[in-house]
């Protein structure tokens, strides 16, 4: 075993020991777990969200996990319903305060329990996708989708970019305008995801109500990227990779002055957090989702307080 | 190239599922659909199995054993550094307990791992399990490794494939030799290890008598092996960080070559990574080895992979002994 993960696992029991603390007396007490550490935060509208929020791949099990296919169901083995309650519980007492995942109903069940079970404050950004009806992919979809999520406690929600850029790419971009507006109309804040900077540029030409971006963001440095001169989408799961063009990415975002959560940050698991977590602050990034597991959040916690206080300067203000 | 020939084969498997149904979804909707359906969780009730078994001296060993590395979280998954951790994490020793009783259920009565994980194989044996254990020696000093695997109660003990590699490749043939001495005198059977065909072709040469073989053997054609051109013997001893070369991800760099001269050899062969450590199915890699010559096929396994695992075995043998395969049955 290397160096990094010896120290990963170094880390695991380290945090582990706090993690306990701060989570099981909860379980019985119903109260908010108790604090192991802070994250800083930024603001998307009226919205204090910590830096790192936890992402949902891996708890609904979109593991993106090149030709390993049983990683997949590995991690739906591993993540259990009450590990994900445990992992969310975990996130909180460490200063995650936010959880962004896609419309899915198993997953609202269980992070509306755990809201419960805790008496959480963690908020929750969504991506309207799927509907007790099949997919919300059009105006009216989102008509009926969008409220039922804001009644069931979503902060803030955004189009997925595998609804916008397909949309783009057929030449639908006012559909993907009325998508935000009936977001905006809801009263929450109004956001947009893309792996493609195509759809970022397409809604600050055309001012569109976007309230933050949701754009992934890694570097090509990893031993399964593909060459920068093979790439020829915005992304593939073999190779696998999300942000073909990252130095583009972090120079238009620099003229962008809505806040800015990057994802795929470790290009699904391939990018160690100290280096993914830097890169993306350095160059722009107002946020970080970040697929964390339950062993994983102390140390990524800490990467990331680490990462912040460092950067004293960046060529992109603060956004968020 | 195998590496395309893999590429577009796991696309084709990833993204053909539901056909015109999924007409109209974005790229990634049909990658996440194909992904989020369940896997069959492990069953209460299980078939009991029976696998044929292979002997080596005197040990009846089935022809499928479990590997050790997922117990002891080594997961080789190239670069996704969080998976060996998860590994780690999902195998609590009751986990582990589970699943060498499944696998004894379904007629896998060895394990190969490594004496690290003596303890958890103790506990299990207490318990009432009965699985044998083959133990690859490897931790700290090799005798201190054997030692401490015979006294834990090891079935069979060898000289780990990366040790014996190195060795190789450093020129110290005699600290082989004196390896292979020390353990003759456990009075187990003792075996030599390797990733590396021209680790045991050195053996040969040097006239070394193992017991059996422990040899790397899997197919070359999934996405993510290195391509031929980039291909260098002892690659498994290195880490590149560049695109297209070793990052722990091939450990069989020529199986055809390795097939050719396993044929020439009259010991049993345990054939390891048959499934390139999870980019090959077991559909595609274990008739594979069998007919290529192996003999037992070391095989890491979850406890929801046990089941199917072993109906793909029981599969495959029974189509090897129709056919007949050119090397015959050294165990």
């Amino acid at each position: 075993m290397n160096d990094h993960l010896r120290r990963r696992d170094f880390l695991k029991l380290v945090g582990a020991g706090a993690v306990a603390a701060a989570v099981a007396p909860q379980t019985a007490s119903a109260a908010p777990p108790k604090t192991a550490g802070t994250i800083p935060t930024g603001k998307i509208g009226n919205l204090e969200l910590s830096r790192l929020m936890l992402g949902t791949n891996h708890i609904t099990f979109y593991m993106h996990s090149r030709d390993l296919r049983y990683v997949r169901e590995l991690s739906q083995h591993y993540n259990t319903d009450e590990k994900i309650i445990e992992t969310f519980a975990s996130a909180e007492a460490h200063g995650i305060n936010t959880f962004i995942t896609h419309s899915e109903a198993k997953i609202e069940k269980l992070f509306k329990e755990y809201r419960n079970r805790h008496a959480s404050k963690m908020k929750w950004i969504l991506a309207p996708w799927l509907s007790d009806d099949g997919r919300a992919t059009d105006s009216a979809g989102y008509g009926r989708l969008v409220p039922k999520l804001v009644e069931n406690g979503a902060d803030a929600l955004y189009v997925p970019g595998m609804l916008a850029e397909p949309l783009l790419k057929e030449g639908k971009g006012a559909v993907v305008a009325d998508l935000l507006e009936v977001i905006k109309a809801a009263g929450v804040p109004t956001g947009i995801s893309a792996h493609s900077l195509d759809v970022v540029r397409f809604c600050e030409k055309e001012k569109l109500p976007v309230d933050f971006y949701v754009k992934t963001f890694h570097h090509l440095k990893y031993p399964t990227a593909p060459k920068p001169e093979t790439i020829a989408t915005d992304y593939a799961e073999v190779p696998g990779f999300w942000c073909r063009n990252p130095d583009e990415t972090a120079d238009f975002m620099k003229s962008v002055t809505k806040p800015w959560i990057a994802f795929k940050v470790m290009a699904a698991g391939a990018i160690p957090p100290r280096d993914a977590f830097r890169y993306a602050f350095a160059h722009g990034a107002d946020f970080i989702l970040a697929g964390v597991f339950d062993f994983q959040i102390a140390e990524d916690a800490q990467i990331t307080r680490d990462t912040l206080a460092s950067i004293k300067s960046r060529p992109r203000p603060w956004r968020g | 190239m195998p590496e395309n020939i893999g590429r577009r084969k796991f696309l084709k498997t990833s993204l053909t599922i539901g056909g015109a149904a999924l007409a109209g979804q974005s790229f990634e909707e049909r990658v996440l659909g194909a992904e989020s359906k369940s896997g069959a969780p492990a069953g209460a009730t299980v078939d009991p199995l029976t696998l044929p078994k292979g002997k080596i001296k005197n040990l009846e060993i089935s022809r499928v054993i479990c590997g050790g590395n997922l117990i002891g979280g080594w997961a080789h998954a190239r670069d996704l550094i969080y998976v060996s951790p998860l590994v780690k994490a999902y195998h609590t020793d009751e986990k582990v307990f589970e699943t060498f009783r499944l696998a004894e259920q379904r007629g896998v009565n060895t394990v190969l791992t490594n004496p690290a994980s003596d303890r958890v194989i103790n506990e299990y044996w207490k318990r009432g399990g009965k699985i044998q254990w083959i133990s690859d020696c490897a931790t700290g000093n090799i005798q201190d490794g054997i030692k401490r695997s015979v006294d834990s109660g090891a079935h069979a003990v060898y000289l780990q494939g990366g040790r014996c590699d190195k060795l190789v490749k450093d020129g110290n043939l005699g600290e082989i030799e004196k390896t292979l001495s020390f353990m003759q005198n456990q009075k187990v059977p003792c075996g030599l290890g390797a990733h590396c065909l021209e680790t045991v072709r050195e053996c040969v040469l040097a006239k070394f008598e193992p017991d059996f073989w422990v040899k790397t053997l899997h197919r070359d054609d999934y996405w993510s092996a290195t391509p031929v051109e980039n291909r260098r013997i002892f690659d498994e001893l290195r880490r590149e960080k560049e695109h297209g070369q070793t990052h722990d991800n091939m450990w069989c760099i020529d199986p055809k070559e390795t097939i050719e001269f396993m044929a020439r050899l009259k010991k049993p062969w345990i054939a390891f990574k048959v499934l390139a450590a999870g980019a090959i199915h077991p559909r595609r890699a274990f008739q594979w080895c069998f007919e290529n010559g192996a003999d037992i096929l070391c095989v890491g396994m979850f406890d929801f992979q046990v089941v199917e695992d072993t109906a793909i075995a029981e599969a495959a043998l029974k189509a090897v002994a129709k056919q007949g395969r050119p090397r015959p049955w050294m165990a």
